[in-house]
This record gives structure tokens, sequence and C-alpha cells, in this order.
């Protein structure tokens, strides 16, 4: 095993030197749809950074069916509620236990979990088929639609507000942010809707990009970088219990998004079959218990 | 709340502690095989080798001009796009490969670059009277090489080394991004449980200096060891 793990590093030292020097347009190949060859040697190799990695790498490539099928699972490794690691270095949250109830129902597959830390290297692991699943409170917008695949049956909701200090007064609506700065997540739905927004409206609003760390916009909040950001209900809920911040949020639903599990595009089967585990889990009431024990609430409809 | 608690470092820091091994383990592999790398680079534009002379040059400054983060995500996302379809003749799946490989072909690479021109600097530093000095007693090319240019070189690279040694380190805390849990991995999973996070990065701060610096001191030293005495 030793032996051929370092066969491979030196071959793919070999290989990214060209790689990188060589410096070729780096086209998505088109995927070869070659899991079910992964030999173990590659199967023992993912270890630590998953949970559940250990119990699963004893299988050999043996050919048998009823072996099942691995499949790589990415999520953020950092979100709070949805996908974190508790104090025993366990992963958990709403979408990964939800994630592990649809694995026990489909048989024919097996979840293996490697979250990440960057968001956008969640879309780049779908497009470059590194996982098959990718995960992160994602909302559906027609532009994410044409590079990924779109699970159909939502398992959570996601209205986005608008989200200002507790003592703010002047800003209630859209119209009141005009010429005033809001804050919106790089590579985020949010992000995508206010473009949108300020294409129509003549741009009256300024964007201001950023990775959501609520410390960070909280601070930035009260020193008036910003004037209001995007958010969900729930989340400033639990970020005004677990921070102390004073926020609230404001306005009408600017849109009322649901989150899906999104998938490359080819993997039409996968997709099919997370749905229907979904609908199933949806309707014994597991979603809702889950959204009851991570969010403090039902935010499944 | 506080923004700010020196408590909440101090219990950082244990947890911090245990995960030093997973980025000590990307440093000294990827030295070692950067060394290695490093050492036929340097050959090649020593000997002044046609066309792999100008492929090293390019190599090196291509790397040396590029930040980490990218390399990481270029090897990381692009080497597989690229390559998946010859690896799978082999039975290998690229794209399943633990992430940490790459981690270490990535600094691997990057630290290649920066040893191959020490290596070269150094060799080329060791006066030529030298080795002429000792062609004229006698010595071989090869015993010239071993005898009186490595370990004269070696003294020239020590310092310079350690300098490379101690930014690799600071360079794998972007290793985190592609999930690898080391210093700063644990410190953003710990800081989305507890809500504070600025406490992190101060103790890794500590952390990080406190490595840097016994490898500092290490190197001087061996540097003061090995130095001429006058």
């Amino acid at each position: 095993m030793k032996k051929s793990k370092t066969k491979l590093v030196s071959l793919l030292l070999v290989t990214a030197i060209i790689g990188l020097t060589g410096c070729g347009a780096a086209k998505n190949s088109s995927a070869s749809t070659s899991e079910t060859e992964s030999t173990s040697a590659i199967a023992s190799t993912t270890e630590s950074t998953t949970a559940n990695a250990s119990a699963t790498t004893s299988e050999s490539a043996t050919k048998s069916e009823s072996a099942p099928k691995k499949l790589v699972v990415t999520g953020p490794s950092a979100f709070d509620t949805v996908s974190y690691y508790d104090e025993s270095g366990k992963l958990t949250g709403f979408e990964v236990e939800l994630l592990r109830a649809i694995d026990e129902y489909l048989p024919e597959y097996e979840f293996d979990f490697q979250p990440t830390n960057d968001f956008a290297s969640i879309f780049l692991g779908i497009e470059t088929n590194k996982t098959d699943i990718a995960y992160c409170q994602l909302e559906y917008n027609e532009e994410r639609a044409q590079k990924y695949l779109f699970t159909k049956e939502s398992y959570c909701n996601f209205p986005l507000r608008l989200v200002v200090l507790g003592d703010n007064n002047e800003i209630n609506s859209l119209e009141d942010l005009k010429g005033k700065t809001l804050q919106v997540g790089t590579g985020g739905n949010d992000a995508y809707i206010m473009e949108q927004y300020n294409a129509k409206n003549g741009n009256p609003i300024n964007l201001s990009y950023a990775t959501p760390d609520t410390t960070i916009t909280d601070a930035n909040l009260k020193n008036g970088t910003i004037d209001a950001y995007v958010g969900v209900e729930r989340y400033v809920k639990i970020n005004n219990e677990a921070l102390g911040f004073n926020h609230k949020c404001v306005g009408d639903v600017l849109a009322d998004t649901k989150c899906y599990f999104i998938t490359n595009l080819n993997n039409t089967e996968l997709s099919a079959r997370i749905d229907e585990a979904v609908v199933a889990l949806k309707s014994d009431g597991t979603i809702s218990k889950l959204s009851e024990q991570f969010f403090g609430g039902d935010y499944t409809k | 709340m506080e923004l700010f608690k020196w408590s909440v470092v101090w219990e950082y820091l244990p947890q911090i502690i245990k995960y030093i091994p997973v980025t000590l383990k990307i440093v000294l592999l990827a030295t070692l095989i950067g060394t290695l790398i490093g050492i036929v680079l340097s050959a090649f534009r020593i000997y002044h080798i046609p066309i792999l002379n100008a492929f090293s040059k390019f190599y090196i400054s291509f790397i040396r001009g590029t930040p980490v983060n990218i390399q990481l995500y270029v090897v990381y996302f692009g080497v597989p796009a690229l390559l998946s379809p010859i690896f799978a003749n082999f039975g290998y799946d690229l794209n399943r490969v633990d992430a940490m490989i790459f981690v270490i072909i990535t600094y691997s690479l990057n630290s290649a670059a920066f040893l191959a021109e020490l290596i070269r600097a150094s060799v080329l530093g060791v006066e030529k009277g030298q080795s002429e000095a000792a062609y004229s007693i006698g010595m071989t090319k090869i015993q010239t090489f071993q005898r009186i240019i490595i370990p004269q070189a070696a003294r020239i690279a020590i310092p310079d080394f350690g300098n490379i040694l101690v930014n690799l380190i600071k360079n794998t805390s972007l290793a985190y991004a592609l999930g690898i849990i080391d210093i700063m991995g644990i410190v953003s999973i710990i800081g989305t449980r507890t809500h504070r996070t600025l406490e992190g990065y101060v103790a890794s701060a500590i952390i990080y200096f406190a490595i840097s610096t016994v490898i500092e001191q290490i190197f001087s030293v061996i540097q003061k060891k090995t130095a001429v005495q006058s």
C-alpha cells in the first residue's frame, strides 16, 4: 500500500510539473465517470479530513454488485448549525445529518464527507468532478442552474432580507438604500439578486462584496463601512444570541429562495435519487426534526 | 460581549498544539521532495543544459511569481481536470485522491523553485579557485564536487535554507482552504463552534511564531557550528 502511494505521488509530481508549466487552458475535461474503479490505494488515502472516512476505507475494489458506490460529498467545514465540527471532532449540522439520512435511505450509495473552507471550491469541485454532491444552503438561481444540476425537492427555505443594526430606523426597504452600501456575499445568491436589482434600477445601491464573517460584518455595520447586509432571519437570531449582536431584519422578503443540493450536470440519476430520498424524509418528519434540532424551528416549508 | 478575551486564547492553545504535527508533516515532506526537485532544477541551470535550462528558468520564475493559494487551486483542481483521463487508464481516479496529497505536491513544487535558486547560488558561490586547486592536486570532477564544492556550498546555503523553511511554514496556513485540518483548519473549526475567531487567530499567531523561532534558533546554531574559524 505504502509503495503504491509513493508511486502515485511521484507520478502525480511529474505530471503536475508538466501541467503547471505547460500552462494549457484548463478546460473542464469531459468527466470520466470512473468512480467505481477507484482502487483501494486511492480509497485508503482519503483519511482524517472526514469524520466517517475510516468506516468506509476497508472496501477493496471488488466489483461485487452489492458494494455501494462511493460518493464524495462537499460542503462547508465552518458553517455554524449547517455543517461544522462538534467538540469531539465529528462533522455535524443540519445539512450533514440530512445527507446522512439520505445516505441511509439510498443503499446503492455511500457518502464520504470532504468539507472545504472555501465557498467557491464547493462549486469548482462539482464542475471538475472532484465531488459528487455539494451542499451549503445552496439557493437556486438561473445563472447557477446553467452550470450545475439542482435537485428538485427543496429541504429548507432561505428567505433573504435586509439586515441592519437594531437602532437603525432609517432603512426599511431597498428604496431607502439609495446611495448607501449593502454588503453581499462573494459568489452568493444575494449578490446575484442584488446585481440584477441594480442592473434594472440604474445602480442605486453600492454593493460591497465580502466573505460572510459575522464578526467583521458587525464591526462594519457599527463603523459605517456598510449600512446593511442581506441575511436570513434565523441566522440573524442565532448570531444575536451567540455573539451578542443587535441586528434586525427589515422590509419585505427580497427573494423567497429555497435550498437544494447540486450535482454535476450529467448526474441526473443521482439527482433524482436524492429527490426521492428528500420526499420520503420530508413526509416522515425527519427533516423537520433536524431543522428543529439545529435551527430551533421548522424552516423546511 | 467583549471582542477579545485572553482566557479564550489559552483555551485555544492546547487544541491547536494537537494539530502542529499536520503542519509539520506538510513542511517536512515538501522540503524533502522540494530539495530533490530543486537539485535537479539547479543542475539544469548550473550546467546550462539546453532547453532544460530554459525550462528550469521559466519554472522558477513562474512559481516565484504566483501566489501559493493560486498554485494550490491549480494543482488541486486544474491538474486532475487535465490529467484524470490519462490516469484513468492506469486505474487511478485522480479526482478522488486525498486533498493532502495535492497539498504536499503543491508545497513541494513551490519550495523546489526557491530551493533550486538557493542551491544554484550556493554552488556558484564557491570560488572558482577552489575547484582549480582541487584539479591541480589530481582530484577528479566528482571528487572535487563531493569534497570541495558541496561542503562549502552547504555552508553558504544554511541561513537562507532556514528562511525558506520558515516561509514554507507560514505558507502552509493556506492549505486549510482545501479542507486540511492543520493549525489554521482547527482555528476555523473551533471559531465556528465557539463564535470566537479573533482569539483563535492570535493563538495561531503565537504558535506559528514559536515554531518559526525554534527553527531560526536551530539554524543559527548550525550556522555558528559550521562557520569557518578565522
